[in-house]
């Protein structure tokens, strides 16, 4: 009885209207809250403003000549953010034309909330690579040596990531020079990202990487052309066949 | 928007932002900000409409009424306030989402099998709809009453829950570990069933509204 009590119960809730007093406290959290307590319709408006706050964290409005349009972000609040900084340091370009090469860079940072680590590695002249690793049942420590250690944890495992959101933004405008959506591909215990990073028009200036976990779904806020680019940015086969069979579904 | 939006300073402050719109003097960083506004609000409204879809129906609204106050169509208006905006919104957001779904039906009935259409339910037989409804009402009432004895974790996973939400994406937008969601899930069905369970031994009306719309016979210990 209790499974169908609950999924005919799940379908009576989705068709219930939220109460007009319920929706003139939607913006006053207090209020809200009280009202909940003898109201059972408008317990709706609480879970889509959890959802519309969650989905916000990912996606903006960004004003263009013919109007708004949708684009993806990533933001702090968005679970494994990083943020890197990328110096102009990549294709030293001498005066007679040589392209020093040879030099790898590499760089690594564990998010705020220490659940992904980040590596960035550039080489002169060759573009860069960014790793993401996320641990289901661990999260990463980086001391003040700059190791970096896995310390298991002890709750339950957390739900491993769909994807993963990269932002190349140039430091000195602001404006994102490159967006770029990746898989998680499961490497032994790790969920891991690997992708090309196209740094061609950033490597004069210096340049700032941001990097979150989004869901799938938010994927299809990328443009055609960033689709194009995320997929040609995949390292690994396996995200590169979830990409042809992602944009199939997306198309559809 | 990291602070609770719509509370009496952000109220002055969109109303200050239109005014300027219609005067044409408004800022950028003042556009940018109505921009995520507007955003909010239909991604809100969005949701408690359709929990999977809300994201798509509530872009596409934000981007037709940012048109509509490009055009001056959408605008403050002495007297309606951000209540009337807000009215405003609600319906459009409507309006797309059933536009939206017409859309995805028409493609979804054009491919209906000829027995799903034979055996659907007839939708105009009035006693029947009544009766489920006041039966509905006894059980939601009571419902209503035995949630807000849970805790606030919980309250939050099964309303999400009843919005239409599967574990695994609880568990996505929580952050909370699946395991810990499936426990919490099972904890606060089995908690509330044995509160109506025990309502309904006290309240024949309930106990008969179960039995109608579930089945289901509360057996008396």
């Amino acid at each position: 009885m209790i499974e169908k009590f609950w999924l005919r119960l799940s379908q009576k809730f989705r068709q219930m209207e939220p109460c007009e007093q319920g929706w003139r406290v939607l913006n006053h959290p207090a209020a809200l809250v009280q009202h909940l307590q003898g109201c059972l319709p408008c317990r709706k408006l609480r879970a889509a403003q959890y959802l519309a706050h969650k989905t916000a964290s990912y996606l903006r409005m960004e004003r263009t000549p013919t109007g708004l349009q949708a684009r993806l972000y990533v933001s702090p609040v968005l679970p494994g953010y990083v943020q890197l900084e990328l110096p102009a340091i990549l294709p030293q370009v001498y005066a007679a034309g040589n392209v020093y090469q040879g030099q790898v860079w590499t760089q690594q940072a564990v998010s705020e909330d220490d659940r992904l680590l980040v590596t960035l590695r550039v080489r002169g002249g060759s573009g860069g690579e960014l790793t993401a690793r996320y641990l289901p049942n661990a999260y990463w420590q980086l001391d003040e040596s700059g190791i970096v250690r896995s310390v298991p944890q002890t709750e339950d495992a957390l739900e491993p990531p769909e994807s993963l959101a990269c932002l190349i933004i140039d430091y000195i405008e602001g404006s994102v020079q490159a967006r770029i959506g990746a898989w998680f591909v499961q490497e032994g215990e790790a969920y891991v990202a690997r992708l090309r990073l196209p740094l061609e028009r950033t490597a004069h200036t210096p340049s700032r990487i941001e990097v979150g976990l989004i869901p799938a779904r938010a994927l299809r806020w990328l443009t055609p052309e960033e689709l194009v680019l995320s997929q040609q940015c995949a390292l690994q086969a396996e995200a590169r066949a979830r990409w042809d069979s992602w944009r199939a579904d997306y198309a559809r | 928007m990291s602070q609770p939006i719509g509370s009496d300073e952000w109220a002055w402050r969109i109303q200050h932002i239109f005014r300027k719109l219609e005067e044409g003097r408004a800022e950028e960083s003042e556009l940018d900000f109505l921009a995520s506004w507007l955003l909010q609000q239909c991604l809100t409204i969005a949701y408690t409409l359709d929990a999977h879809e809300g994201d798509e129906i509530g872009v596409v609204a934000t981007e037709q009424l940012w048109q509509q106050i490009e055009q001056g169509k959408l605008r403050w208006m002495e007297g309606a306030g951000l209540a009337g905006i807000l009215t405003y919104i609600r319906r459009h957001v409507g309006y797309v989402q059933r536009q939206i779904h017409t859309e995805r039906t028409q493609f979804a009935q054009r491919n209906l099998p000829l027995e799903e259409i034979l055996y659907q339910k007839d939708e105009t037989d009035l006693t029947e709809i009544i009766a489920e409804q006041m039966d509905w009402e006894t059980v939601l009432n009571a419902l209503q009453d035995e949630m807000s004895t849970l805790s606030p974790q919980q309250q939050l996973v099964i309303d999400l829950r009843l919005a239409g939400l599967e574990p695994k994406e609880i568990a996505l937008q929580t952050g909370i570990p699946r395991e810990q969601v499936n426990v919490v899930l099972s904890q606060a069905y089995r908690r509330l069933r044995q509160r109506i369970e025990q309502r309904a031994r006290q309240q024949p009306v309930l106990a008969e509204a179960l039995r109608s719309l579930f089945k289901y016979e509360v057996e008396n210990p």
